[in-house]
């Protein structure tokens, strides 16, 4: 489904119930971003319940937001990225010390794509996540992220080659 | 193989629980909570410390709020209005900037006659979630017309940068613009302002934002707290007056704490 048919059938309606609609119109959309982040199910679950509680708590004015789907998309990334800056921990949450050692010694072992994801920098990861998976125009991902238009379409560029040392059946996108 | 195809498949059976939504609304409001009790400790720390911000008139002009609780925001409008004073306009004034914004206000303050009769203000500093630097500043002067320059109104280019005018449905005109590098504040900062003159209620609304505060000299954001169309947004709220607010604002700074 794209982002602009869920965006579509999201646009807030009033009354008591529209968040808990609207948080069951884009909710697994959000866990799937949340989980190709993360790499993790359980931790992609605390990100997008955390996500929705922000935005409950800012409801009126993501009500009337062009799009309040990206403006839960938005808070969900920066959540995200805000997160691995603080922690400075594993960028992989699926991944033990030995997969990663395995990944590095052998690029041509089948991997999952979580995996693979897994092995870029948060940053990278995040580019790819929303240039790709929610399909978003280049200056909306550099946007969303903080970077400039040039640093984005590099980090996207050097991610996916990347990827297809793993995936060398990857094609070229622009 | 498409990259957006592969990562469709791999989340291709990840669902979201139905009970998210209670979930994080239960979240939600324990940081509801959570920000409401800490707001009222900020505000008794701000009143302890006899901090004041200075307004036009100095800090012997009375009535004034030096704090209201942070949350203002009341229930719906009754419609009824009711004599304005200070600390209603404060927190007028913040339940408006928190109606189009998203981050903390605080240092709030309204006067009432800080200039001369039947006039009003009010101000407050807004940190927003996003991006970083520091408060800005923000403002509204209720004033008469005539405070507004002859008619028709245009752009004073002595000090009106990207200014538009432009008349309302109802007869108001709508003047906005940039007036940067204050000499109070420095080279560097930054003030959009949005002004509403109404002939039918004899009142010129005056709303700035600005992109830091007298707190925290040589300190600017990149951008003024809130732009154009937000304040335009305030400005334009139609029960400003000079002489009277909605009943609920006026509540909701009679629970302020004031300085004793």
């Amino acid at each position: 489904m794209t982002d602009e048919l869920l965006h579509t059938r999201v646009v807030p309606a009033r009354g008591p119930s529209e968040y808990e609609e609207f948080v069951a119109a884009t909710s697994t959309r959000m866990l799937r971003t949340a989980v190709l982040l993360t790499g993790d199910r359980h931790v992609a679950e605390d990100l997008v319940q955390s996500t929705y509680a922000q935005v409950f708590v800012r409801w009126r004015l993501v009500r009337r937001a062009e799009s309040p789907l990206a403006y839960t998309r938005t808070i969900l990334t920066r959540r995200f990225l805000a997160d691995r800056r603080r922690r400075r921990v594993s960028e992989l949450p699926l991944l033990t010390e030995t997969d990663r050692a395995a990944i590095t010694a052998d690029p041509t072992l089948r991997l999952s794509l979580l995996q693979v994801l897994g092995t870029l920098p948060a940053l990278d990861r995040t580019v790819l996540v929303l240039r790709y998976f929610h399909d978003l125009p280049v200056a909306e991902v550099a946007a969303q992220v903080d970077l400039s238009e040039s640093a984005c379409r590099t980090r996207a560029s050097r991610a996916l080659a990347r990827l297809r040392t793993h995936f060398p059946d990857l094609a070229d996108q622009a | 193989m498409l990259l957006n195809e592969l990562m469709d498949d791999a989340v291709a059976d990840v669902v979201a629980d139905p009970a998210l939504a209670v979930a994080s609304r239960r979240q939600g409001l324990s940081i509801r909570r959570t920000r409401r009790a800490l707001a009222t400790v900020g505000a008794m720390v701000v009143v302890g410390a006899g901090t004041a911000l200075a307004l036009p008139g100095g800090a012997d002009s009375a009535p004034v709020a030096r704090d209201v609780p942070r949350s203002v925001q009341p229930a719906p409008l009754s419609g009824e209005m009711v004599p304005i004073t200070g600390p209603g306009a404060a927190a007028a004034l913040a339940a408006a900037v928190e109606d189009v914004s998203s981050g903390t206000v605080s240092r709030l303050q309204g006067d009432t006659g800080p200039i001369g009769p039947a006039e009003a203000s009010a101000e407050l500093l807004l940190l927003p979630d996003t991006s970083s630097g520091p408060a800005g500043r923000v403002m509204v002067n209720l004033q008469p017309l005539s405070l507004g320059g002859p008619t028709p109104y245009t752009c004073d280019a002595r000090y009106m940068t990207r200014c538009d005018v432009r008349t309302l449905p109802g007869g108001d005109t709508l003047r906005t613009y940039h007036d940067d590098a204050d000499t109070e504040y420095g080279a560097a900062s930054q003030r959009a302002v949005a002004e509403v003159l109404s002939p039918s209620r004899h009142l010129r609304v005056v709303v700035f934002a600005m992109n830091g505060n007298a707190f925290e000299r040589g300190s600017f954001r990149d951008e003024t707290v809130l732009d154009i169309d937000q304040l335009v947004a305030v400005a334009t709220l139609p029960w400003w007056s000079r002489t009277e607010l909605p009943r609920e604002y006026v509540e909701a700074g009679a629970n302020s704490r004031t300085p004793s």
